[in-house]
């Protein structure tokens, strides 16, 4: 309500500078261990004296108050230190986490002003150094920053100054900056020390990545009190259970985790049935809900008193506002997210900014003197978020969460959910708002609405759009998305619209739009109508299946996102319709309208001669058209130590003349996983052929037409026989003028190993599925071994089969111990400039690589490929989402 | 060793020639004969054959003078689909014709030997139809047919072992409790058709070729027993081809469809190479001296 819009209120009691309150501690625990990273240690005096020479480094060179300075580094005590003494010298820091695509980095750097990087040397590619505005980017390790005045700075700073931006994604199409001052530290980081009851003897692990605000949880509130920040080592243990064994290993008393990440880390518990580490007495678990079945499992595996606690916070609010910390007896089927800090109020209101009843579900908004400052260059934004307005009678800033929320009798919130139209494909939220600000920019779109639509059980993206210029195609809407979305974020149907429909208010009536079915996907070449009524009938009945309104002649069925499900719906509905039964491998041979057209008619055809005559022209006129969207097959052998490997290279065919001088090698998997993957990644290698890369499949030595004994195979052998590939492939692709970019992707122990490899200079690194644990992955392979001799289903008798062999391939005994010893997060060798994880889904398992490689790029998709389901064991799959999701990263150079 | 080849109409088919060793283990050297041993696409699985199967009978078979080529049919493998006329087997027909061609174009082969199972096992009899150049095949868990004889061996080995087991039922429950679940997207087991003729086009056929003096091995595993269940079917099936030397069926139980186990497939390529070789070597005595 406009009314209750009113001026700003006075600014609450001064809490003072965070920095002012740290030197404050130093002088109380200068000897105190403030920092400890990878074996050494740095006492409060030592972190104050280092902070206190970049600070002097930054006012040396000029830098003025509010001045943002970059942080690209990794996790370490000199990052801690750099973001104590940019905050000395008056200025912001600003983390840019190295895993950022280089546009999303680019945009921060450029919205942000910052004009100096502290950077480590191995990031400076991420950025454009050569340009005349580039950023000064400082080493943290150049000795000439640790030669200045070691004594504090004596600088006014007033609270109200900028201490940091974090930035985080909306729905504006670009991340937003959200300003954090020193008075929102300080009242955040006491309100965290008053809480969590955060002691002088506690031990905190800095876990997080730099550009979380959970970071600033970790590092910020022990400093004041005089504990210890212990940053994680960027070795990692060998152990299965990581998490506890740096518990352990560290003495950490205090411990901040995503929610996701500690149900993993307690079903850990569960499954080996250990304890909680004893040393712990605080965990902390926010950023998603928990689950109170999990609350309870910790329980279970607690056996001294930790302090547990739910967090609930934006980014808008420092950090964390409320918390939740449940009694002894508590259990109830909610968790609630608790009550406000010290400092923060919370309300619960109606449209008209009004309290609601307890019980009755509002609006969450959160006050008090940790609010943010806004976002910096998005006044509108900062307008809509942070409302000056009444509340029972009392003027107050508010900031709106955008969550729904409730009060229970207890005094604690329960959260009820979002209020905008948030969605959540895979394991991604989407906020639909971004992709339409996206297709805001594109010049010949006039207006978009984003919807999640659903076909054979798969969510997807359908984009409608009412264009300007009618010319444009999707191809171009996918590509231009591409470039400037998260793969997960590019629609892949779009309808194209000439208005939409409204309601009487003017807004988009949704229950008006066309059904999805009718809009168009991204396809390799350009579309043309069915020309024969055979061919309609096939159009008509793919149409229905894959849920696409126009199929064109020579579209793949598999690259529309066909799957061998689907295939045999097309059959069946081929033999109710047309009363015709072909075997699948027909369809497999004649993917296309029209190839399956031909094939039909051929099966139906008469002795008429004449017919014939036509009917074979035609066959061979489309045969070649389509043979010319497919790549030449060229054979290769790649000397890799004495064995030969048998490979295919698929140059790029280059159909709208996009060929690139860079070519993707694929690692396959091992034994029945190798088989399952085979037609998928030929179909893969296709697609990326058409997209205008060089493609080179193989067999490791010992495997598939590769020379070698099967008992003799090592997996050492196979690292080998990869870096022998690639380096086969620069030679084979160098020219004079030009060096050959090359990328891998992996699947499954093809993925592990991949990473495993030392290769330099590799582009990108896709790992789809891969082994993350050796002994889970043994025991798999032991467990389908054992169903297949004894479930009587592939024998008549129970057979009992000599050792070392899973699933018709030889395994002995050294290379089950080599994948016994895998563990993936401790043993990746790779150096890309991209790397990614792709995920399918994983019914009952565990498997997130995007908490076990946390310093890769994790996209997860809603294929599903069933690799622990024994009945599946000798099937092939079908995996239409992560084939377009491997398009997209190759496509868009990794980023 | 061995040599890829692409070939075909549309350059779309794929394969890998395996050169027989220069000193076999016995006799002269057969690739001199101008006879090699074609491998046909097993189901859906590529030109390596089922566990490896493939190579490794390339390899045994090198080293009996013997030279072979395996290859993938179009849209299996690492073949290209380029669309194609005609029933799946007269597709597969048409392309192992192509391969033939390619093979007596390059090498100068003139007789071929088949080796097919599955679906490969019907490519080969269709195939072998259509091309006289076909001297011979081994088929593993070829076209079968019920007899009056299949019911109790059937029941007895399909089914007794699962009712004395506990775990059966408990499976059996659970799979009538999940019917209503949703479907999976990946393809079950066994979804794919075979192409069998009715059985008196399959003996009419089979007459014919051994008329022809092709010879021919059956190999049948307990892998397909809801159609074949005791050693003699086969010739309860075709009882006009009993007592013809051309033919010899071996009845296997023990074995899984595409012998999983390395020991069955170490049987199974014992018994390949073996028959192969003496096959082999009545060719080479009944022509005399090598076909030009």
């Amino acid at each position: 309500m406009l009314s209750c819009l009113i001026a700003p209120p006075e600014t609450s009691t001064r809490v003072g500078l965070f920095i002012t309150r740290f030197e404050q501690q130093v002088s109380k625990s200068g000897d105190s261990i403030a920092i400890e990273f990878e074996g050494s240690v740095w006492t409060y005096e030592e972190v104050n004296r280092r902070a206190n020479q970049i600070a002097r480094f930054l006012l040396d060179r000029s830098c003025e108050r509010e001045d943002r300075i970059g942080l690209c580094m990794d996790r370490s005590a000199t990052a801690i230190i750099s973001m104590l003494g940019i905050m000395k010298a008056g200025c912001a820091f600003v983390p840019l986490d190295p895993e950022f695509p280089k546009d999303r980095l680019g945009f921060i750097v450029e919205d942000a002003s910052i004009e100096m990087i502290f950077c480590d040397p191995k990031y400076l590619q991420l950025f454009d150094v050569s340009s005349d505005n580039a950023p000064i980017f400082v080493d943290p390790h150049d000795e000439q920053l640790w030669q200045s005045d070691i004594e504090n700075v004596a600088l006014e700073i007033p609270e109200t100054s900028l201490a940091y931006v974090m930035y985080t994604s909306g729905s504006t199409g670009k991340p937003k900056g959200v300003q954090i001052e020193h008075r929102s530290l300080t009242t955040y980081c006491l309100a965290d020390v008053e809480v969590y009851q955060i002691k002088p003897t506690d031990r905190t692990l800095q876990f997080s990545t730099l550009n979380f605000d959970i970071a600033i949880e970790e590092i910020f509130p022990p400093l004041l009190v005089g504990s210890a920040v212990v940053v994680r080592p960027r070795e990692r243990s060998e152990t299965h259970n990581e998490l506890s064994h740096l518990i352990d290993k560290h003495r950490i008393t205090a411990l901040h985790i995503a929610t996701a990440y500690w149900h993993e880390w307690v079903d850990l518990l569960v499954a080996s049935n250990a304890p909680v580490p004893p040393s712990l007495r605080l965990l902390i678990a926010t950023g998603e809900k928990v689950s109170v079945e999990h609350f309870r499992r910790w329980k279970r595996q607690c056996n001294h008193q930790v302090l547990w606690c739910n967090a609930y916070g934006p980014t808008e609010t420092t950090v964390t506002c409320t918390v939740f910390i449940p009694s002894e007896a508590w259990d109830e089927p909610q968790m609630p997210i608790g009550k406000p800090l010290v400092g923060y109020e919370a309300h619960i209101l109606n449209d008209h900014y009004q309290s609601v009843a307890i019980g009755e579900t509002g609006h969450l908004y959160i006050s008090g003197d940790a609010l943010a400052r806004g976002y910096l260059n998005r006044d509108d934004l900062t307008e809509k978020a942070f409302l000056n307005v009444t509340v029972d009678g009392r003027s107050n800033r508010i900031y709106r969460t955008g969550d729904l929320a409730r009060w229970l009798p207890t005094g604690d919130i329960e959260f009820s959910g979002r209020v905008d139209h948030q969605m959540k494909i895979g394991s991604y939220r989407i906020e639909p708002g971004e992709i339409e600000a996206v297709l805001s920019l594109c010049e010949s779109v006039s207006e978009s609405l984003i919807i999640c639509a659903e076909n054979a059980g798969q969510k997807f993206l359908a984009a409608y759009v009412v264009r300007k210029d009618n010319s444009l195609s999707t191809s171009e809407l996918a590509a231009f998305l591409r470039s400037r979305l998260p793969i997960y974020m590019v629609p892949s149907r779009f309808i194209f619209l000439e208005s939409f429909p409204k309601t009487i208010n003017g807004k988009i009536d949704r229950k008006a739009l066309p059904p999805v079915e009718s809009g168009e996907v991204d396809r390799t070449g350009a579309y043309q109508e069915a020309e024969t009524d055979s061919e309609r009938e096939l159009a008509a009945i793919w149409s229905n299946v894959l849920s696409i309104s126009k199929i064109g002649r020579f579209d793949d069925f598999f690259q529309l996102g066909g799957s061998s499900l689907l295939v045999t719906r097309v059959i069946t509905q081929l033999t109710g319709k047309l009363n015709i039964a072909i075997p699948v491998r027909d369809f497999f041979a004649n993917p296309t309208i029209a190839s399956l057209s031909q094939h039909l008619s051929s099966l139906t055809r008469t002795n008429n001669v004449s017919s014939n005559d036509d009917e074979n022209q035609r066959r061979h006129a489309n045969a070649i058209a389509l043979r010319r969207k497919l790549p030449s097959i060229q054979p290769l052998t790649v000397e890799s130590r004495s064995e030969r490997l048998a490979a295919i290279k698929y140059p790029s065919v280059s159909t709208n003349g996009s060929r690139k001088n860079h070519t993707i090698v694929m690692c396959t998997a091992m034994g029945h996983e190798a088989t399952r993957a085979y037609r998928n990644l030929q179909q893969l290698a296709i697609r990326l052929s058409q997209d205008g890369f060089d493609v080179v499949r193989f067999d490791y030595s010992c495997t598939g037409n590769s020379t070698g004994r099967e008992d003799s195979a090592t997996l050492e052998d196979w690292r080998c026989d990869i870096a022998a590939v690639v380096n086969h492939v620069r030679r084979d692709s160098s020219t004079d003028t030009a060096t050959p970019k090359v990328s891998l992707l992996g699947i499954r122990l093809g993925a592990t190993l991949l990473a495993q490899t030392p290769l330099q200079d590799i582009e990108t690194a896709i790992l789809w599925d891969p082994i993350l644990s050796g002994q889970d992955y043994l025991n798999l392979l032991r467990s389908m071994h054992r169903f297949e001799l004894e479930s009587l289903t592939r024998y008549l008798t129970f057979r009992k089969g000599q050792p070392n062999q899973f699933m018709g391939c030889a395994c002995p005994p050294s290379m089950q111990q080599e994948i016994r010893t895998i563990q993936l997060s401790e043993s990746i060798r790779i150096n890309a400039t991209s790397r990614w994880t792709i995920e399918t889904k994983r019914e009952g398992v565990a498997a997130k690589p995007d908490l076990v490689l946390p310093t890769w790029q994790h996209a997860a998709c809603d294929d599903e490929i069933y690799w622990e389901a024994k009945e599946y064991s000798q099937s092939s799959f079908s995996s239409p989402h992560s084939t377009r999701l491997i398009s997209s990263i190759f496509g868009k150079g990794g980023v | 060793m061995q040599t890829p080849h692409v070939f075909g109409e549309y350059q779309h088919l794929y394969g890998i020639h395996r050169e027989a060793d220069a000193n076999p283990s016995f006799g002269s050297n057969r690739s001199e004969s101008k006879v090699a041993v074609l491998m046909l696409t097993a189901g859906m699985l590529s030109s390596v054959g089922p566990s490896r199967l493939h190579v490794l009978l390339a390899d045994e078979l090198s080293t009996k003078g013997l030279p072979s080529f395996r290859f993938d049919l179009s849209g299996i493998g690492e073949s290209l689909a380029v669309g194609s006329n005609g029933s799946s087997l007269e597709r597969a027909s048409n392309e192992v014709r192509q391969a033939m061609d390619m093979l007596e174009r390059e090498y100068g082969y003139s007789h071929f030997m088949l080796f097919g199972l599955c679906s490969g096992a019907d490519d080969a009899i269709h195939s072998a139809v259509n091309d006289e150049r076909i001297i011979a095949a081994s088929l593993v868990d070829a076209c079968g047919y019920r007899t009056n004889g299949h019911l109790v061996p059937f029941v007895r080995r399909k089914y007794l072992p699962k009712i004395v087991r506990l775990s059966k039922w408990r499976d059996l429950f659970r799979g009538y409790f999940r019917s209503n679940q949703s479907t999976a997207l990946t393809m079950p087991k066994g979804s794919d058709i075979r192409e069998f003729p009715n059985r008196e086009q399959s003996e009419a056929t089979l007459l014919g070729l051994i008329d022809r003096g092709m010879q021919l091995q059956f190999l049948y595993t307990g892998g397909v027993v809801d159609y074949y269940s005791y050693t003699n079917q086969f010739f309860d099936m075709f009882p006009r081809l009993k007592h013809r030397s051309e033919i010899s069926v071996i009845y296997q139980p023990r074995w899984d469809h595409v012998t999983m186990l390395q020991e069955d497939r170490a049987e199974l390529l014992q018994t390949l190479v073996s028959w192969f070789d003496t096959t082999a070597a009545t060719f080479c005595i009944d022509t005399r001296q090598p076909v030009a």
